[in-house]
C-alpha cells in the first residue's frame, strides 16, 4: 500500500505519500496507455512515451504485475473516463536503461499505478528519452486494442 | 543530372485555390545551372504561355503570371503567379516520364494524407488530452504544411503528425537507427530533436524555417 493518510512518518508533509523505493525487476512490464492523437499509421508517437506538462514530470504506467492490459484498458477508459487506442508496454530494464526511474504510486481505484519520474530534464533529453522508449514499446508490439 | 541547389522562392502566398492542393509545393530541379538568387530577384522572366506543358505536372494553365525562370532553354524556378501559392512542383524538362510519374503520385499521395492528418489536428477540440492540450494553432499547422511540402520535394519522407499539448505541432520520422522530431511550435518556429537510438547519441540543432536544405539534411541525418 502506497496511499498513507497520516499514518507513517516517512509520508510526505502534504499529501501523505510514502517515497517507495523505485521497481527494480528490469523484466517486469510497465503498460502505457496511449492517447488517440498520438497515433498515427498504426504507431504510437514518442509524445505518448514522455509527460505532458500537466503532468509535472511524471509519466504514468501501470504495473503488469498488479494488472492485465485489457483491464488497465478498461479502468482507464471507463473508470477514469479518459481516451486510449490501446496498451503498449516498457519494461523496468528499458526504463533504466535510459536513466530513468519507475516509482510505485498507488491512486484510488488503481493499485497499480506507477511513475516513470522525468523530473529535472530539460526538453531535449524528454524527447530524446521517450523516442528511445517508443521504439522499443513499438518493438514488443500493442498488447490490447479493443 | 543530378538534383540542384535551386530553392523555389515564391512571394505573396496565398492558398487561394485550394483544389489544387495536390498539386502545390515546392521543390529542387534537376541541371547544371547556377543557384537562384534570391536577392537579385528571379534571374531571367518570361511568360508562363512560353512554358512547355510537360515541365509541370500541375495544371500549368492555371499559373499564368507567375515570373519563371530559365537557364538554357530549362525551367529552372518559379515564382508568384495568379493562383499565388506558396510553391510549385516541378521537373526538369528531359525528366523521365515514368520516374517523374512514380515521383508525382508519392509525392501526390503523400500530400493528400498530409492534408487530411493536418485538417483532423486543426479541428481538435480544447482539452483533447484529457482534459488539458491546446488546439493547434494555425501558424503552427501552416509552418507544417508549407515545409513538410518542400521536405517531400527534397526526398524526405512523409513524417507522422502529431498535436503537441501547447498548440504546436510535432512531425516524427523514425529512420534507420534515428528518431527524429521537428516541432512546429505555437508561434510558427522550429524545435528539431534527432537521438541515434543504440548510441544513444543527441542532436538538437538551430532550425531556420527558411532553410529547408539544412532541415532536410538534419531529418536524413546527411
Amino acid at each position: 500500500v502506497t496511499e498513507v493518510q497520516g499514518e507513517d512518518p516517512a509520508g510526505d508533509a502534504a499529501g501523505g505519500r510514502v517515497a517507495l523505493p523505485p521497481l527494480d525487476d528490469g523484466t517486469e512490464l510497465l503498460l502505457r496507455q496511449v492517447n488517440p492523437n498520438f497515433f498515427e499509421d498504426g504507431e504510437p508517437m514518442n509524445q505518448a512515451f514522455r509527460p505532458a506538462r500537466a503532468d509535472e514530470g511524471l509519466l504514468s504506467v501501470d504495473r503488469e504485475s498488479m494488472t492485465t492490459p485489457e483491464e488497465a484498458f478498461v479502468r482507464h477508459t471507463e473508470t477514469f473516463e479518459l481516451r486510449s487506442i490501446g496498451v503498449w508496454a516498457l519494461s523496468v530494464g528499458e526504463v533504466m536503461h535510459v536513466e530513468l526511474d519507475t516509482m510505485p504510486d498507488e491512486i484510488p481505484g488503481n493499485p497499480a499505478h506507477c511513475v516513470v519520474d522525468f523530473c529535472g530534464l530539460s526538453r531535449g533529453q524528454c524527447s530524446a528519452k521517450s523516442k528511445i522508449l517508443k521504439r522499443q514499446a513499438v518493438a514488443r508490439g500493442c498488447l490490447y486494442r479493443p | 543530372m543530378g538534383p540542384l541547389d535551386v530553392e523555389l522562392e515564391v512571394l505573396n502566398y496565398e492558398r487561394s485555390s485550394p483544389r489544387l492542393n495536390n498539386w502545390l509545393g515546392a521543390g529542387s530541379v534537376g541541371g547544371s545551372v547556377p543557384v537562384h538568387d534570391r536577392e537579385a530577384g528571379v534571374p531571367s522572366v518570361t511568360e508562363a504561355e512560353t512554358l512547355q506543358p510537360r515541365a509541370f505536372i500541375s495544371g500549368m494553365q492555371l499559373i499564368s503570371g507567375a515570373s519563371v525562370s530559365f537557364h538554357s532553354n530549362r525551367l529552372i524556378a518559379i515564382a508568384g503567379g495568379q493562383i499565388s501559392t506558396g510553391a510549385f512542383t516541378i521537373i526538369p524538362l528531359d525528366a523521365d516520364d515514368v520516374a517523374v510519374g512514380e515521383q508525382m503520385t508519392e509525392i501526390t499521395s503523400a500530400r493528400g494524407l498530409l492534408e487530411s492528418r493536418l485538417n483532423t489536428l486543426s479541428q481538435l477540440s480544447p482539452g483533447w488530452l484529457d482534459g488539458e492540450g491546446v488546439t493547434p494553432t494555425p501558424a503552427a499547422v501552416e509552418a507544417a504544411r508549407h515545409l513538410i511540402w518542400v521536405l517531400l520535394n527534397h526526398r524526405v519522407p512523409r513524417p507522422r503528425l502529431a498535436p503537441t499539448p501547447e498548440g504546436g505541432v510535432e512531425a516524427e520520422w523514425s529512420l534507420g537507427d534515428r528518431e527524429v522530431s521537428v516541432t512546429f511550435e505555437p508561434d510558427g518556429s522550429l524545435y528539431g530533436n534527432s537521438v541515434d537510438v543504440i548510441a544513444g547519441e543527441v542532436t538538437e540543432p538551430e532550425l531556420s524555417p527558411v532553410d529547408h536544405r539544412a532541415i532536410a539534411d538534419f531529418v536524413l541525418g546527411a
